[in-house]
């Protein structure tokens, strides 16, 4: 079973991406922390991560450097899933190469079922 | 083995084999380090833990024969928290780190250290305009690289007038007059008090936040072509 | 100045708006899980009826305030304890306070009447509180919150604030929050999970009444208060 990591500071859209793709086969968890968020992917060695960038305390950046400073998890694709439109964020090119973002999606365009899409294609493209 | 003691600010983390961290730093006086420590689980590896970025930190280590020395303590001197409560700060933060990080070898001056530091500074400061810092921080990079524009006169070696518009010539860094440009004579003041004054003092300019937001673009682009970064 | 004031507006208008993403996501999300699940979907229901409500009560509130303040509506006064006002709110938010485990306490210390308008400080009162309620709304707290409403004479006012045992603000970076909120995404920084819009929607209703909101501290927590005077008239009564 595919391994998902949720980082998502709000509970009622955390508890839905708990239900709706544990329904789908796949094990989620889901935590509102960078910090635990951390000592989860090392607990499980998620398959796929998606972070929200407003996060409390830490945020999703401090988070996505943290992640992507262990060479073993270079490879695990992350999503940006996340209330702030693309476009408001000033990142550049060296921000998505270096930290090797696969897709920033914003949170309120992407209906649960088209989010699934895009999760199932990455993770059907990492297991070939 | 002799032991060494300094403030550092980190530029990167990586892990190395099951438990170890390479850290590298920057210092004022030792120029760029790179650190072992060892023993550094990923659960103990904690964001507010003392070897976390926007930190400086006090850091005792042991000099090697090699490349990388020997982490054998670090102390959080001083964290800037505020910058990870917002995320445009965080960014650029990391952007600054990586920039200067890029272009500094391995002997570097005190310069660097006191940029990065007080560019995390402000960055820290909610009442500093973000593009302001921006300005500030490009000109200082061209100051301490050498490659500052020319801010005195204009590609022909006229004054700056009150009343002409400019565009900038990439090739020779200067500015041209030219009806259709689109920098006024207080864009290039601000840009040339940029690299001598703080941006606290130049937050007290007028319309320095408008300035500021148009200037970026440009100096992301001298920056680009200059100096690749 | 009549520019800065039409910015300031539209700057209120867009962090409101941004700020309704958020409940209408969650409902959003619930709507398209019930569809597809088989459960029970009644507490799913009361939670899409209570983001519902807290969308609602945030753009009421916006509405309210510019109207006040452009005086399209009247402001009727009348003699009104801020006690009652007080108590009014903390059980009007005790569904939301439960759903977030945070418990509620009221600490009323005097009765004295001011002339106000009932319906608009309590308006602005509910934001303050479903902000500092909904700020502590994050999978990280592990903690039990609360969420004070006091309301204590000094001097001449009575003082009415809302507090919470979680929240870190002062007055520098209030200030900076309501000089800056037109510049940053994140308003208010301590509350970095929320937007923050419900403060400043309470501050411009309340400042349409001549008030100001601004942060204090109360048996130890913080939070915001404001000072209602004391009618000298209604003294002699």
């Amino acid at each position: 079973m595919k391994e998902l990591l949720f980082i998502e500071p709000d509970k009622i859209i955390g508890n839905t991406y708990l239900r709706y793709f544990g329904s789908k086969n796949y094990s989620v968890r889901v935590t509102g922390s960078a910090q635990e968020a951390i000592i989860l992917a090392d607990d499980i060695t998620p398959d796929l991560v998606i972070v929200e960038l407003q996060l409390r305390l830490h945020n999703g950046i401090d988070f996505l450097y943290e992640f992507r400073s262990y060479s073993d998890w270079h490879q695990i694709p992350i999503i940006i899933l996340s209330m702030v439109p693309s476009n408001e964020f000033p990142s550049d090119k060296n921000f998505w190469s270096t930290l090797n973002i696969h897709k920033y999606i914003y949170k309120p365009k992407l209906k649960l079922s088209s989010l699934l899409t895009e999760i199932n294609d990455i993770t059907l493209e990492k297991t070939l | 083995m002799t032991q060494n003691v300094a403030s550092a600010i980190v530029l990167k983390r990586t892990n190395y084999g099951e438990a170890d961290r390479i850290i590298q730093v920057l210092t004022p006086n030792h120029g760029k380090l790179s650190l072992m420590a060892k023993g550094v689980r990923k659960v103990n590896s904690k964001l507010a833990g003392s070897i976390e970025l926007f930190c400086i930190i006090d850091i005792t280590y042991l000099v090697g024969r090699g490349n990388i020395e020997r982490l054998i303590s670090a102390r959080l001197k001083t964290h800037f928290s505020n910058i990870s409560k917002d995320l445009d700060r965080t960014n650029t933060g990391y952007d600054f780190i990586r920039i200067i990080n890029k272009i500094t070898e391995d002997e570097v001056e005190e310069d660097w250290f006191n940029l990065l530091l007080e560019s995390m500074q402000y960055l820290n400061d909610f009442s500093i305009n973000l593009n302001i810092i921006r300005v500030w921080f490009y000109l200082n990079i061209f100051k301490l690289t050498g490659h500052s524009p020319n801010l005195s006169k204009d590609s022909l070696g006229s004054e700056f007038e009150e009343n002409n518009k400019y565009d900038f010539d990439f090739d020779n860094m200067t500015f041209v007059n030219n009806n259709s440009g689109i920098y006024l004579a207080n864009h290039l003041k601000i840009l040339k008090i940029a690299s001598s004054f703080s941006p606290s003092k130049m937050s007290n300019i007028r319309d320095v936040e408008k300035l500021t937001e148009d200037l970026v673009p440009l100096i992301r682009t001298i920056a680009k072509t200059t100096l690749d970064i | 100045m009549k520019d800065n004031a039409i910015n300031s507006d539209q700057f209120l208008l867009k962090s409101v708006a941004e700020e309704l993403r958020l409940p209408l996501v969650q409902i959003s999300r619930l709507a398209e899980l019930s569809r597809s699940s088989e459960n029970d979907l009644s507490s799913d229901m009361k939670t899409i009826e209570s983001s519902a409500d807290l969308a609602l009560q945030l753009l009421e509130s916006y509405i309210l305030g510019v109207e006040l303040s452009d005086n399209q509506r009247e402001i009727a006064l009348s003699p009104i304890t801020i006690g009652a006002v007080m108590n009014d709110v903390a059980h009007q938010v005790h569904k939301i306070a439960a759903q977030n485990n945070c418990d509620i306490e009221l600490s009323i210390k005097t009765s004295k009447p001011i002339m106000g308008n009932y319906e608009a400080i309590k308006m602005a009162y509910l934001n303050i509180a479903h902000s500092i309620i909904l700020a502590n709304n994050s999978q990280v707290d592990k903690k039990r919150k609360s969420i004070i409403f006091a309301v204590y004479g000094k001097g001449t006012k009575n003082m009415a604030g809302v507090y919470g045992n979680d929240i870190q603000i002062n007055k520098t970076s209030w200030e900076k929050s309501m000089s800056m909120f037109h510049k940053t995404r994140q308003k208010i920084p301590e509350f970095s999970s929320i937007n923050g819009s419900g403060f400043f929607v309470a501050s411009s209703i309340l400042e349409s009444m001549s008030l100001s909101l601004h942060p204090s501290k109360y048996k130890g927590n913080k939070g915001l208060v404001a000072g209602f005077p004391l009618s000298q008239q209604l003294q002699l009564i």
